[in-house]
């Protein structure tokens, strides 16, 4: 009977060595160590043919271009969405051109910043265009669609199409001079000086965020027109949107038969969530279309607060900003990083 | 009991010793819980060392020794699963001696509580809870089979949540102040220090309280009441955590008056079936008690479990099928190539125990007890500020994102889920989990420039971290106890507690995931608000310092409040014995009180966050009445009926605790009436309990916070006048078969447990507090139409002249627990210590948990204002899970050595069939997506936790 104790014990502890393998390791290892630092590719790691950004912007003949060759870019990102001003995209750079990655991620600033070398294998994404500027993004399965690109979005193909090369300096904006060289630039950083406040804005918002969104006379609302607005700011937060609304500052845009400002204070709900407002400016007699995201971290602050100066806008001081230079229809469209850092006062 | 020794009148000596005896011993024995005599229990009576006399008590308990002489004698009582106990008796006088009532506490028939009970269920701030109620193992033949054999399903025993059972230790009531939960995981891994206890069902009374309607655990927790010896023994299973060891040693009453008890555990490891849950859990035990004399006891004791168990989150079906594994979780990822766990649960919570018996005549006992339980409890999770959501099943991450079948889900991309599909059936660069490396280099990489006056701008701001949000609880108890038994047929029982609890709320950075800091701002005000004041949790401070605080390891952000509690009862049970039959009736009244004292001063509320909040208070009261009748042949026959007016718990008590002191509207006392009937047989080795039971309880709340799609923002919901009717029936059984040894035992749980009423709803914006919509019913909640359908393809519906023709009304089920639950086993044990079992369960009528947003009519509309038969159907009926069967065996073994060694094993097998599809519980999600037309909404797919497969737990066991 000894025996059959010690057998027990040896049992015992034969079990509790038998058993200490991976499971264990969550329970003896407290502290887990630090994982290394994630790959950074570089231009060796790349398989395929490499081509210039204007290279690939030049396929897209007026349909989109579903990419089938091993071809792949090279680019410096020159956009942030820190500030919120940018949303689900980035723009790449090389020295031949710019052009919009529409890979449809949040929070990118975390992990594509500024001047990080980016390359891209292009084999199944597809180029197309929206209103005329050329992207970069997935093809487009509703074909009743306006955009030719859809966003890339999902993780896996991501993983496989752009691989994050080393952090480096900022690409400084192409100064650009007159309004002859904006073609050349559209998707490229660009620093325009001297632009003009015209005191003409661009808005547009729903009555019902679910209703119908293609109503424009009992549900969709805009207006783009210049006018005395006096707004101080480029860009407004659904509250500093709303309350301009109800007093009837945006009174131009009418729908369910009255002016904005009237419906909204007559008890209508108003939807924070669809809207867009933005502001126009001109380069060397170009008009261009300051866009200006309600979810900027800079959204509701006055441009400049320096007594004075916002007023030296309006009465006709030229400003200088940074940022990237895109196009709709035609129209010339800027989109800045950072109103801290990309506009100034001349 | 040992304790019963101060039953014991010490007189005289008689001198003269009389020819013709005439002396006596008389008693009845009876069941401490429920105090139900005991028929067949065995008695002997000693007298220096030898037995003079052996008698079993009759139907009603009671036995009789006559014709002995003056002396001092020894009974030692014992009874089928009860623990045994020993009464001192002296006769003099040639008197017959009343001993009374002799109580025997009910044996713990499992001491191997399923620690699968306590896993860690993360419902991910769904608003439910998962709290288990576990049913206290003892010699009821249901409970008995019930405890153990019906917790692999998360059985609720009759449909009533965790706060219905009501659990005491040494007479402290210690279901938690904030939630009313049970208790056990405070002293779990404390098997043996823990394991006699008496138990009470349904709404039987206790000599401890006046009790619920769910019945009354107390642990009695005291030295002298573990059992004597040593006890060692190592477990290992493969459902919960591989390896407990566990090591005991109880004096026993010693001469000098002395008892001492140690109880030691260590639970390590994962487990088989669901990755990333662990323990590491260990447990301290050790209590001193002493009997200084007859009438004055006293015992100390204190425990504390610390620990960490990993947790394990729901999924929706569709990653459960892409994984191929539905015990896939969530929580975890690869770290440096090891497992890590997102969420875990750490805690050291010691508990203090002081306990005074007073018994200056055998007809009165009292005690008073001082408990105190503080420390710390944690349960991490990640947060992270301006980042993607890490989770790997986060529902953009999955196929169902990119493509409906359906056209009017607006999801029409089939290549996109298809690549989605594929990086999860192939697990690419670790799809499925968590990539702590990726969180990891996000943090690496972070340097924000916003604070760089404030810190060293070469430090990096974290964009994700762990957190850990705490409940530190002070919890202050004073309970004193009383019974006299004024006479054999009369007994009074009668108490008071007091509850003073202090919890702080609040939570802490636990790992800056490899970034420098943190910074203690609202990430959801953030995203609504540009005025930095109004994003500060903590004003003050930044106020202060004129920014926020930069947060770094250990450092408390975000929230940090006291909840507070006083609650104070004073009570009383009555009862008239005369036989067979016995007459109970109780009452009990009690103040309570709470509030919250908010210890920051959050931006959004500047005047609503610190400070006390109005502080409502309770008078509440309970009543029970009950009649036991004992007939001849061990039949027993008793009733109970119970009114409980109970006080609302402070986490039902606020609209959002976490930011403000604002109320729930309407809040109330809960109002149960219950009402049992149930019958007993217990004699020849049969053991036979049937009971029908019936609940109606009233007026409970319930307060939930998720994000409303329709609002597009972060909401609070307030819901109040819940009702809820239980009815059922439960029948245990064990019987003898012919062959010796040979038993069959089961158990048969059937009920039905309901909503009955339309609750109101209150929703409020969280960063605002401003109410979106007040008292709106929740239409469907109770139950939901099921329409006449001609066709259900083309959707069809009947039509009369009044609409829509309704079929009949699904009436919907509290959930996450199974309605009917069936176990039947044959057991065998031979005389040689072996024993088999082999057992059948049977588990249906499961449903899943209601989400109250999509029972209301507005949800059901959609977007257009239009409620349709389809929209109703779709979105306000529940989701019954499919039946299960379930296949365990057992075998074990013990040998004794020289009368004092005994070593053995048991080897039980759990699931023997493998069956992988049986789901406990779940949840629905709050979130909604419009449909391209506009005209209804879609939910969010539901989540599900299943059972574990096929596992096995082997004990070996010590014991000296």
């Amino acid at each position: 009977m000894r025996l059959k104790s010690l057998h027990i014990a040896a049992l015992a502890l034969a079990m509790a060595v038998l058993s200490s393998c991976e499971e264990f390791q969550p329970v003896f290892t407290c502290k887990y160590p630090d994982p290394a630092v994630s790959r950074v590719y570089s231009e060796s790691d790349m398989t395929g043919t490499k081509v210039t950004i204007a290279e690939l912007k030049a396929m897209y003949k007026g349909k989109p271009v579903e990419i089938e060759d091993d071809i792949y870019i090279a680019g410096k990102v020159t956009t942030c969405d820190l500030k919120g001003n940018f949303y689900r995209s980035f723009f790449l750079q090389d020295e031949t051109s710019g052009i919009e990655i529409k890979i449809g991620k949040y929070n990118l600033y975390n992990e594509y910043k500024e001047g990080q070398t980016i390359f891209v294998r292009c084999k199944g994404l597809t180029v197309g265009a929206y209103k005329g500027m050329v992207g970069l993004g997935y093809r487009v399965e509703d074909t009743s669609s306006s955009y030719e690109t859809a966003y890339i979005e999902v993780q896996y193909i991501v993983d496989r199409s752009i691989f994050r090369g080393p952090e480096g300096e900022k690409v400084q904006p192409r100064r650009l001079t007159s309004a002859s060289e904006l073609d050349k630039s559209i998707g490229c950083l660009v620093e325009l000086s001297g632009m003009q406040y015209t005191h003409h804005i661009f808005f547009m918002g729903y009555v019902d965020y679910n209703g119908n969104r293609k109503d424009y006379t009992n549900n969709c609302y805009f207006c783009d027109e210049e006018g005395t607005w006096e707004v101080p700011t480029w860009a407004m937060s659904a509250d500093k949107y709303e309350e301009y609304l109800r007093a009837g500052t945006f009174d131009a845009a009418e729908v369910r038969g009255t002016t904005v400002g009237k419906l909204f204070r007559s008890g209508v709900p108003f939807s924070k969530v669809a809207y867009s407002i933005s502001q126009y400016f001109t380069f060397k007699g170009k008009s261009i279309q300051v866009r200006t995201s309600g979810y900027s971290k800079w959204a509701d602050k006055d441009i400049d607060p320096t007594a004075g100066r916002y007023q030296d806008i309006l009465k006709g001081k030229t400003v200088t900003m940074r940022g990237v230079l895109s196009t709709y229809n035609g129209e010339y469209q800027f989109t800045i990083n950072d109103i801290d850092t990309d506009f100034t006062i001349d | 009991m040992k304790k019963l020794l101060t039953l014991l009148a010490v007189a005289l000596l008689a001198l003269n010793l009389q020819a013709q005896p005439t002396g006596g011993i008389k008693g009845v024995i009876v069941n401490r819980s429920g105090r139900e005599a005991l028929a067949g229990a065995d008695v002997k009576l000693i007298q220096e060392g030898e037995v003079i006399a052996e008698q079993t008590t009759l139907p009603d308990g009671s036995f009789s020794f006559t014709g002995i002489e003056d002396g001092s004698y020894q009974a030692d009582v014992s009874a089928n699963g009860f623990l045994p106990t020993t009464v001192f008796v002296i006769v003099e006088k040639g008197l017959i001696r009343d001993v009374m009532t002799v109580t025997l506490s009910a044996d713990s028939v499992n001491s191997e509580v399923d620690d699968s009970a306590y896993t860690e269920f993360d419902m991910n701030d769904s608003g439910y809870s998962d709290t288990p109620t576990i049913i206290a193992g003892s010699n009821d033949p249901y409970a008995s089979v019930a405890s153990f054999g019906f917790s692999s399903v998360r059985f609720k025993n009759r449909g009533y949540s965790s706060e219905a059972q009501e659990v005491y230790l040494a007479g402290v009531k210690m279901n938690d102040a904030i939630t009313g939960y049970t208790p056990f995981s405070l002293w779990s891994g404390l098997n043996e220090a823990t394991r006699a206890q008496d138990v009470t069902h349904g709404t039987q009374i206790s000599d401890v309280a006046v009790g619920g309607y769910n019945g009354v655990n107390n642990i009695l927790a005291v030295p002298s009441q573990v059992r004597k010896g040593w006890r060692f023994s190592a477990l290992t299973n493969s459902a919960t955590y591989r390896l407990r060891l566990m090591g005991t040693y109880a004096s026993g009453r010693l001469d000098n008056g002395w008892a001492y008890a140690f109880n030691v555990s260590a639970r390590v490891g994962g487990n088989d079936w669901i990755k990333g849950v662990y323990y590491r859990s260990f447990a301290i035990y050790a209590g001193a008690e002493k009997k200084f004399d007859d009438v004055n006891n006293l015992a100390l004791v204190a425990f504390v479990t610390p620990g960490e168990r990993g947790a394990q989150a729901a999924s929706t079906q569709e990653v459960y099928d892409m994984v191929g594994d539905n015990m896939y979780n969530s929580n975890w990822g690869y770290q440096n190539g090891r497992v890590r766990n997102s969420r875990v649960r750490k805690t050291i919570e010691p508990v203090f125990l002081l306990k005074y018996s007073f018994t200056p005549s055998d007809r009165f006992e009292g005690n008073a007890m001082l408990l105190y339980r503080t420390g710390k409890n944690g349960y991490t999770a990640l947060d992270w500020y301006q980042s993607a959501d890490p989770r790997p099943d986060y529902y953009r991450n999955l196929p169902s994102y990119f493509k409906n079948d359906d056209p009017d889900y607006g999801k029409e991309d089939a290549r996109k889920a298809a690549w989605a599909e594929e990086a999860w059936r192939a697990d690419y660069a670790s799809t499925r989990h968590l990539d702590w490396d990726r969180l990891y280099n996000i943090n690496y990489a972070s340097y924000d420039h916003a604070y760089d006056e404030w810190h060293n701008p070469l430090e990096r701001r974290s964009r994700y971290v762990q957190e850990e949000r705490r409940v530190d609880q002070n919890d202050f108890h004073l309970a004193l106890n009383t019974i006299w038994r004024q006479s054999s047929v009369f007994t009074l029982n009668a108490g008071i507690n007091g509850r003073y609890n202090r919890s702080e709320n609040y939570k802490v950075i636990a790992d800056l995931l490899g970034g420098d800091y943190y910074v203690n701002i609202d990430n959801f005000a953030e995203r609504s608000f540009t005025d930095p004041e109004l994003l500060q949790n903590d004003w003050d401070y930044y106020m202060e310092h004129g920014h926020p605080q930069l947060l770094h390891k250990g450092d408390k952000y975000g929230y940090d409040y006291l909840a507070q509690i006083i609650d104070a009862e004073a009570w009383a049970n009555a009862i008239l014995t005369f036989g067979g039959l016995s007459i109970k009736a109780s009452a009990a009244a009690g103040y309570n009180s709470l509030w919250r004292t908010g210890l920051v001063r959050k931006g959004l509320f500047l005047d609503n966050s610190k400070g006390d909040s109005e502080k409502p208070s309770f008078f509440t009261y309970r009543g029970k009445l009950g009649v036991d009748y004992s007939f001849v042949g061990g039949h027993t026959l008793y009733a109970n009926v119970a009114y409980v007016n109970e006080a609302p718990k402070f986490n039902q008590a606020f609209v959002s605790p976490r930011t403000r002191n604002s109320l729930v509207p309407h809040l109330t006392t809960v109002k149960t009436t219950a009402a049992d009937i149930n019958y007993l047989f217990a004699a020849n080795g049969y053991n036979i309990r049937v009971t029908g039971y019936w609940a109606q309880i009233k007026d409970q709340t319930k307060v939930m916070s998720f994000y409303d799609d329709s609002q597009q923002s972060f909401t609070n919901f307030a819901m109040s006048g819940i009702d809820e009717r239980h009815l059922g029936v439960e029948i245990g059984w064990q019987i003898p078969l012919v062959v010796s040894g040979l038993s069959l035992k089961g158990a048969l749980a059937w009920g039905e447990h309901i909503y009955t009423s339309t609750p109101k709803m209150t929703q409020t914006i969280d960063n605002s507090a401003r109410v979106v919509f007040s008292d709106e019913p929740v239409k469907y909640w109770a139950q939901s139409p099921v329409y006449r359908w001609i066709d259900r393809d083309l959707n069809i519906v009947d039509q009369d002249a009044d609409g829509p023709i309704i079929d009949h009304w699904q009436k919907h089920h509290i959930a996450s627990t199974p309605q009917l639950a069936a176990d039947l086993s044959l057991n065998y044990r031979t005389k040689s210590y072996w024993f088999f079992t082999i057992e059948g369960q049977y588990f249906a009528n499961s449903y899943l948990d209601m989400n109250p947003v999509y029972r209301m009519e507005k949800t059901c509309m959609g977007p257009d204002k239009v409620e349709t038969p389809i929209e109703v159907e779709y979105m306000a009926s529940q989701e019954k899970f499919d039946p299960a069967f379930l296949l365990n065996a057992s075998i074990g073994k013990s040998w004794y050595l020289q009368y004092k060694y005994n070593f053995g094993f048991s080897l039980s097998v759990n699931n023997i069939l493998n069956n992988r599809n049986v789901r406990t519980g779940g949840y629905e999600q709050s979130r909604l997506t419009t449909s391209s037309s506009a005209e209804r909404y879609y939910k969010f797919d539901s989540k599900y936790f299943y059972m574990q497969g096929v596992n096995y737990m082997l004990n070996l066991y010590f014991r000296f």
